[in-house]
């Protein structure tokens, strides 16, 4: 067991909302270890980069900041959280500058701003198109100035040998451990490349590793995954719609995983569109205006209704003609219409983000040589997952008029006592969607409500890990060594890999568990996934060796994986309508009077299980009640696909719609 | 390029060995993997993943090599392709295996893991011997910077600490002094912060101390292989004028430290 003197809060994960933890447990004096299934500075928010929202703008306030948020969380969200992070965010963008992010300004010294979809004002501050990366850079070259600091006792008494903050870089979390009356004290993790098993002493535990990612082939990344989650999960923790997730109208594809343009592009007025003719051969830049249909301009609902727009187009059979295999393929044009403005301005604003596709995107049929792109021709998109939207149950603490009491140990607390949760692997603050811009400066703000939470709760308990003889780490530490030994030699007959399990899990939910949504394969699913969770148990353990086994850590987390992607598919079931990108076609509209509700769900002995209500350590009956108190809803999209009376006869359109088609309502008749 | 024919097949060598205490497992193994579409060097460690069996029918442990992000962002999948440094997730075999072979090894100048991972921890510990970090002070005001100091630091900030430049360096080694560019480079980016000018007599002397700007060779290989196109040269080039200022007339400027 790894030993301290100095009652330690443990914060699993190194991503902005873990260090972001870590930092502010230093600054509150609260000696810390970050515990990071890779190195640090290799956390995933690194692919996040639209930058940070804040009311920093002229004639901008957080009020309106908090009314756009949940206007494209389409309210799904808790309006005090919502605009607290508003409140909040300001400041914490001048915190992020003066950790060294290099944020643009204007000579004036102001910061520059980018108004992204969803947004009704320039409100997002950027450090080029790589503000995730420099973030988690900045962040963590700070935590390194704190593993150099001594940490003190209670009296304020050096500890020798003992630094405030530690890093456990390549530490996999295995299991919570948790005292006599369910709290957690600690847990127990394994150093990847030694495959030494230990358990941490913590008088709190904050979580804020990744969400749901393993299961759905999606933009994150794969080591760790929604391990903690699951292990949270195990452990008794309530789970909440977890059958959200974002995803983006700008999938490139590729070898490897689907790379995902930013959303960047659209804040430089990027278009989407598919031919009208359904067996179009000519190269994108040849197809006239008046034989092209637009497919929704991202507009005030975000990124959401641009990607359900591109569901419905594609389901209804329109797409991208690919001449040489004579298939209509499920795509789009994105197109950034850069003849009419300066290419130099938008690479130096843009550039960044099309590395990627530069070096590994398709090669589309255009004019246009590849080298220039995507500034001449245009690139060819689908539909990718994005992020989750659900994960762990978390309290935040209101005050009777609806503010938000940011003191309090409950903010950010799961159900288990002494564990909070922050991040993707806790359930999005931002609702059904997430305002393009929110993600990075939500991971900051909650990583440190959690750790001031988690701050409160060390400093107000009565009892302390310390306290706990050592017989309550040493079991589950050597549980977790016996199962990881059990997991390594394990035989089973005939060929099948882990792998494969994982791959066909990805593909099955990237099938049936997407956007578009329907209520039979979405039980066929259920069953497709206990039969590949049976299969993984009866499948050998590829790799034998002793030290640096990545075979082993896979199939914990590829069963974990299994757990989470089971509970996302009951909630999908569960929830009878359409809210944000997420499509049911036999329940097409939002339904706020049975469903501006959470989703809570749990992983019971016989699999997932809806909760009511539930009890947490500082609620005695916490319901799926949504407060919609500070901002009356506005209503959503009008029912689909029952359209064109709607969009001819009540939208205030002026007659040239088919040219600036901004609502998926728009649809016009193929004349193809 | 197009109109030449590319193999359907792609054989891939691997320098293999246990753990770091197990030079005797040291080896090359060969697979052979197809040659899919826009398929890259991790496409093909993946496929080996799948199904580890090498090219004489012996049937292998998986390869291990570290790969978080898969797309170019985290620089962990920095390798030896065709033993020059390489990223595996952007190498496209089309590029680095037109003939349809090609041969991974680890990188040499950290100490191996096992197989293509390494243990960049060296990194980590030397940003903290130049004392690269800005010192937070809990100000929540306006920076205030001018467009032009941001730029020349955004152009700094890019590092992924893939370590392409030390293992290009001829001066770097595992077991030697030298902090090598990368950490330099990330110390030169933190003095042009208002906040980490607060701390730069430290950190120059930091990096006039053993194994610091002094121990740079000036090959200039290190800004031939930058992925992120960092100029590293500019940099130790700037570092190295700060430290002899500060090494003729430092005892001037003693109070601001």
């Amino acid at each position: 067991m790894a030993r301290t003197r100095a009652r330690r809060v443990v914060v699993v994960g190194g991503g902005v909302a873990g260090l972001a933890a870590a930092l502010e447990l230093c600054r509150a004096g609260v000696p810390v270890d970050v515990l990071c299934a890779t190195s640090l500075r290799r956390s995933h928010v690194e692919g996040s980069p639209a930058g940070l929202n804040a009311a920093l703008g002229d004639g901008d306030s957080p009020r309106d900041h908090a009314a756009d948020a949940l206007r494209v969380g389409q309210y799904l969200a808790s309006q005090a959280r919502v605009l607290a992070l508003a409140l909040a965010a300001p400041e914490l963008v001048h915190v992020v500058e003066r950790l060294g992010v290099p944020l643009q300004g204007r000579a004036d010294g102001s910061l520059l701003l980018r108004r992204l979809p969803g947004s009704t004002r320039p409100r997002t501050a950027f450090a080029g198109a790589a503000t995730g990366l420099e973030l988690v850079h900045a962040l963590d070259a700070e935590l390194a100035r704190h593993e150099l600091a001594p940490a003190t006792d209670a009296r304020g008494a050096k500890l020798p040998g003992e630094p405030l903050a530690r890093r456990f870089e390549h530490w996999d979390l295995c299991e919570l451990v948790l005292d006599g009356d369910g709290a957690c004290v600690g847990c127990v993790a394994q150093d990847l490349r030694t495959m030494d098993v230990r358990a941490f002493r913590a008088e709190a535990v904050v979580l804020a590793e990744s969400g749901p990612s393993l299961a759905r082939t999606s933009s994150s990344g794969v080591p760790s995954a929604e391990h903690a989650l699951a292990v949270a999960l195990r452990a008794g923790a309530v789970a909440q719609n977890l059958e959200l997730q974002a995803f983006h109208p700008t999938g490139l594809g590729g070898p490897d995983r689907q790379h995902v343009l930013s959303e960047l592009a659209f804040a430089e007025g990027a278009r989407l569109w598919v031919p009208l003719d359904r067996k179009e051969r000519r190269a994108p830049e040849d197809v006239p205006e008046r034989e092209r249909e637009h497919l929704g301009s991202p507009g005030e609902l975000g990124m959401a209704a641009t990607a359900r727009a591109l569901v419905r187009a594609f389901a209804e059979g329109r797409g991208i003609f690919d001449p040489e295999r004579e298939v209509l393929e499920p795509l789009a044009w994105l197109d950034l219409e850069v003849h009419k403005r300066d290419a130099a301005e938008l690479e130096l604003r843009l550039g960044a983000s099309f590395e990627t596709y530069r070096a590994l995107g398709p090669r589309p049929r255009t004019r246009a040589g590849h080298e220039t792109l995507p500034y001449r021709g245009a690139l060819k998109v689908g539909v990718a997952p994005g992020r989750s939207l659900g994960g762990l149950w978390v309290d935040f603490a209101a005050r009777a008029d609806a503010t938000a009491d940011l003191d309090s140990p409950r903010n950010h607390a799961t159900t288990l006592a002494g564990l909070y949760a922050a991040g993707p692997v806790a359930c999005s603050p931002h609702g059904a969607g997430a305002l393009p811009g929110d993600e990075l400066v939500g991971d900051l703000f909650g990583g440190r409500l959690a750790a001031r939470a988690a701050a409160a709760y060390r400093a107000g308990s009565e009892r302390s890990a310390s306290d706990q003889p050592s017989s309550t780490f040493e079991a589950p530490e050597s549980a977790v060594r016996a199962a990881v030994e059990k997991l390594r030699e394990r035989e089973g007959d005939g060929e099948d890999s882990p792998y494969a399990i994982a791959d066909e899990l990805a593909q099955a939910m990237g099938a049936s568990c997407g956007p578009l949504r329907d209520d039979a394969a979405l039980d066929a699913l259920l069953a497709t996934q206990a039969a590949l969770a049976a299969r993984l148990e009866a499948t050998p353990c590829p790799d034998r060796a002793t030290r640096a086994n990545q075979a082993v850590p896979f199939m914990r987390h590829l069963a974990g994986a299994l757990d989470v992607a089971r509970l996302a598919v009951a909630g999908a079931r569960a929830r009878a309508e359409s809210r944000g990108v997420h499509y049911k076609p036999a329940a097409p509209t939002r339904d706020d009077a049975g469903w501006l509700r959470a989703t809570l769900l749990r992983l019971g002995a016989s699999g997932p299980e809806l909760v009511g209500a539930f009890a947490s350590p500082f609620a005695e009956r916490v319901t799926d009640a949504v407060d919609t108190a500070l901002f009356a809803p506005e209503p959503g999209p009008a029912a689909e696909p029952a359209v064109r009376v709607e969009a001819h006869d009540e939208a205030p359109r002026p007659a040239k719609k088919k040219k600036r088609a901004g609502k998926p309502a728009d649809e016009e008749p193929s004349d193809g | 390029m197009a109109e030449r024919r590319l193999s359907d097949k792609v054989r891939v060598r691997v320098l293999r060995q246990d753990a770091f205490d197990r030079k005797d497992t040291r080896r090359w193994e060969e697979f052979e993997v197809a040659r899919g579409e826009r398929a890259t060097v991790l496409s093909a460690l993946r496929a080996i993943q799948r199904a580890p069996r090498t090219v004489d029918g012996r049937a292998v442990a998986p390869v291990a090599w570290e790969t978080p992000c898969l797309e170019h962002a985290c620089g962990v999948c920095t390798m030896l392709v065709n033993g020059v440094v390489g990223q595996a997730c952007t190498s496209l075999l089309d590029v680095v295996a037109p003939k349809g072979r090609v041969s991974l090894a680890p990188l040499g100048k950290f100490p191996l893991v096992r197989d293509l991972w390494v243990d960049r921890q060296r990194m980590t510990d030397d940003l903290k011997r130049v004392r690269a970090f800005v010192g937070y002070d809990g100000s929540t005001d306006a920076l205030g910077e001018s467009p032009a100091a941001q730029a020349e630091r955004l152009l700094l900030a890019s590092c992924t600490s893939c370590g392409a430049c030390l293992e290009a360096c001829p001066q770097y080694h595992h077991d030697g002094a030298y902090v090598g560019a990368a950490a330099i480079n990330q110390a030169r980016l933190v003095g042009l912060h208002e906040g980490g000018a607060l701390d730069r007599g430290a950190r120059l002397d930091a990096l006039m101390g053993d194994g610091g700007i002094a121990s740079c060779g000036k090959a200039q290989n290190c800004v031939e292989v930058c992925p992120q196109g960092i100029p590293l040269t500019e940099s130790l080039g700037s570092v190295a004028r700060d430290t002899s200022k500060r090494f003729l007339f430092g005892w001037l400027l003693g109070a601001r430290r």
